[in-house]
């Protein structure tokens, strides 16, 4: 899903076409596209700092097709998915350094704001999972303080680009007052969403 | 309780045209694109769902 959010939203971005996306070449998309692609591929080890192993694993198999620059470019577009946690307690996204980082940001975080969000609450358990540091997922995921830090999460993120204001600004808020529902009414278990 | 979120804008058709695109860029670029390919594939759900399709 990330490397088709990354495509919409980098032409809705650019003003163009999705069907034109890649009829002329922009190597500047490509390594955006590559990063899109290798940027979970540390999870295998684990949620904590796979950014960095992403990228470790980037740059090993992408070394006979791109020189030293566009590896280190790809593996900065990795790091950028990296989450932190502010002086305020808040975890947003570590800040974005040009509109590629903004649309690789907002295309992982694009679940946020789409209907597959809280239908697939119990896999998207994870991410939340990996953000607050539960130690048991599932004892984790059907209580009141798991709802309630998700919204705050939800509510903490924004995201980077016009076009992911735009497509899911609103679709977050559906989610965040699901949430909502659901924190107040805590009747319903999770799994049932 | 609605069950089911409400759909803002309907991105299936978009999706399924990205998803093209994402297959042609595959396609393009897959032995370059095969080692995360294989390694996204054998993780469990919870690790790798927001890279699968749609």
């Amino acid at each position: 899903m990330v490397v088709e959010a990354v495509m919409i939203l980098w032409g809705m971005e650019h003003k163009l076409p999705l069907v034109d996306l890649l009829k002329v070449e922009n190597p500047q998309l490509t390594k955006l596209l590559f990063a899109a692609f290798y940027h979970d591929t540390g999870q295998r080890e684990g949620a904590q700092a796979h950014e960095i192993r992403s990228v470790e694993f980037a740059k090993a198999n992408l070394a006979d097709f791109f020189d030293q620059k566009s590896l280190d470019e790809i593996g900065g577009r990795i790091m950028a998915t990296c989450m932190e946690r502010r002086a305020d307690g808040r975890i947003c996204q570590v800040p974005a350094k040009d509109l590629a980082d903004a649309i690789l940001q907002d295309a992982d975080m694009f679940n946020l704001g789409s209907t597959d969000c809280l239908t697939q609450w119990k896999i998207s358990c994870s991410l939340y999972k990996e953000l607050f540091g539960a130690s048991d997922l599932f004892a984790y995921d059907n209580s009141t303080s798991f709802i309630d830090d998700s919204i705050k999460f939800f509510k903490d993120h924004q995201y980077q680009t016009a076009s992911g204001q735009r497509l899911l600004d609103l679709g977050k808020a559906h989610n965040i007052h699901a949430l909502q529902l659901k924190s107040l009414s805590n009747m319903f278990a999770l799994a049932t969403i | 309780m609605e069950q089911r979120i409400v759909v803002t804008q309907d991105l299936t058709e978009t999706f399924r045209l990205a998803k093209d695109l994402r297959n042609e860029f595959i396609q393009q670029n897959a032995a370059a694109l095969r080692p995360a390919l294989e390694l996204l594939a054998s993780l469990p759900a919870e690790k790798s769902f927001h890279n699968l399709d749609p």
